[in-house]
């Protein structure tokens, strides 16, 4: 069966449209006001994203992610890791000092950042710059869903 | 190496939880396997034991009912399900052990390298963020005698390497003091109902501020009808809409987080399905319509039932709300002029 996108339905283009817009502003929202509130800890986030926590507390933190943008993003983040890193990334047995003196030689030769300092670093996520230059150049409205590319 | 200083917690959960005194062969067990595994370590049971309780009393206290206490077999359940040598590993490391960190370093070392480059894709800025992750993990700060390792927030209830990732993304945005959403305002830049008051200049003829006051009329009505119609959506359907919306996550990646056995997403579905078939990006997409359709209905049945508007104005308010900037909007019946997209969207960005 063919969606309603694909058929070329134009209410459902406008209301797709529509909720994109009205989603993305409102996040944005959440993001500003929820900004100083508490959030589950990493603990709690991965187990959730893993699948390990029981229904009803799992129920509530989807409650919280509907409207908390730093939840969101955080777990979408964990949820677009690509399994195959972690298979790339295994045990390395050549380790030639232990960590602990590689820490404290870091920390004597003053790489490790101080806890104390403010710093402001310019960030830029190249990976999502090139996801949405890509997305426009292969489709000129960026919340098309994949299918209509099929 | 042992660290004195080092405590998991002030307070012992395991005197909050009553039944875990019947799980005690079972902790011993699990306890004797890592000490087996990982002899160097040297994690007392009683330390291991009450990492466990502080587990337990986390996700399993109040499930049913405020301070409901877990039956012998939900803790015997729960001890099975968590991740026992990661947590003996963290808990080693956490003590300061040398060999745990040597272990830690070789199980994850790379792993926490590859997963900061692939976020911040720049080497120099993922170096300051593995630094900083390291100086979380083992604690610089001591509070009452007691040093703060990010280690004593790790319970073995998921993998310790995706709670890494957590840590990692964590301190990628501290490092970085930047916000976390990025989230496009192109588009629709005033959020909620608080759109701005439209300042006429004096050369504007009347017909201009009349469009101008009934165009704020269907942007109100327009706005609230959809926010209206996104709160009838289950909490998991606007999950979705927000995970591929929002967060630009691809089909495919929604769909593998639903094939996930034990996806909190996919018990969802299962509950509204009755095909346990595999979950391809085309089911997801089939999700996604339904949703769509259920917004648009309610959308359209609210700004005709609530807010009282004809299907000509409807299809206006729809306009606004897509803003597809090919579309002319005629508003001639009540105001004689006609509005261009283009216009709307260049006094809505205002």
């Amino acid at each position: 069966m063919k969606s309603a996108e694909q058929k070329g339905d134009p209410q459902m283009t406008a209301i797709r449209r529509a909720i994109d817009l009205r989603l993305k502003a409102r996040m944005r929202d959440e993001a500003a006001a929820r900004a100083a509130a508490a959030h589950p800890d990493e603990d709690v986030i991965n187990a959730y994203v893993e699948g390990w926590l029981e229904e009803s507390k799992a129920e509530s933190f989807t409650s919280h992610l509907v409207s908390c943008a730093s939840c969101l993003h955080m777990t979408a983040q964990l949820i677009r890791f690509d399994p195959e890193m972690e298979e790339a990334a295994s045990p390395s047995a050549d380790l030639d000092q232990g960590p602990l003196q590689r820490f404290f030689d870091r920390l004597a030769s003053g790489v490790l950042p101080s806890m104390d300092e403010d710093a402001v670093f310019a960030y830029q996520d190249k990976r999502e710059s090139t996801d949405k230059s890509e997305k426009t150049e292969s489709d000129p409205n960026p919340s098309e869903p994949e299918t209509n590319k099929m | 190496m042992n660290d004195d200083n080092t405590r998991r917690r002030t307070v012992l959960e395991t005197d909050s939880l009553k039944n875990l005194g019947s799980c005690t062969a079972q902790l011993r067990d699990s306890h004797a396997q890592c000490a087996q595994s990982y002899p160097n370590f040297d994690v007392p049971f009683e330390e291991f034991r009450d990492a466990v309780a502080a587990a337990a009393t986390k996700y399993l206290i109040g499930l049913a009912e405020p301070n409901a206490q877990p039956s012998p077999a939900e803790l015997e359940r729960f001890i099975g399900e968590l991740k026992i040598p990661d947590l003996y590993l963290g808990l080693a490391c956490m003590r300061g052990n040398e060999h745990a960190w040597w272990e830690f370093d070789r199980q994850h070392r790379s792993f926490i390298e590859r997963w900061t480059r692939h976020l911040l894709r720049g080497d120099a800025d993922a170096d300051e963020v593995i630094d900083a992750v390291y100086v979380e993990l083992f604690g610089t700060r001591v509070v009452d005698g007691i040093r703060q390792s990010k280690f004593r927030t790790y319970t073995g209830r998921g993998s310790l390497r995706g709670w890494l990732r957590a840590i990692i993304l964590h301190a990628a945005v501290d490092v970085h003091r930047a916000p976390k959403v990025e989230v496009s305002i192109d588009d629709w830049s005033e959020g909620g109902d608080d759109f701005p008051v439209r300042h006429v200049s004096g050369g504007e003829t009347e017909d201009t501020m009349l469009t101008s006051v009934v165009r704020e009329r269907y942007r109100s009505a327009t706005v609230a009808a959809l926010d209206q119609a996104l709160a009838t959506l289950d909490d998991h359907e606007t999950l979705l809409l927000l995970y591929y919306h929002v967060e630009g996550l691809k089909l495919r990646e929604i769909a593998r987080i639903v094939e996930e056995p034990k996806s909190p997403i996919r018990r969802w579905f299962q509950r509204r399905s009755s095909k346990r078939s595999r979950v391809h990006e085309s089911t997801v997409m089939r999700w996604l319509d339904k949703v769509y359709r259920k917004v648009h209905e309610r959308f359209h049945a609210e700004l005709a039932g609530k807010h009282g508007l004809k299907p000509e104005e409807i299809e206006i308010c729809k306009a606004i709300a897509a803003e597809d900037p090919a579309q002319t909007i005629n508003i001639s019946p009540v105001t004689g002029s006609v509005l261009k997209k283009e216009e709307i969207r260049s006094e809505g960005a205002s």
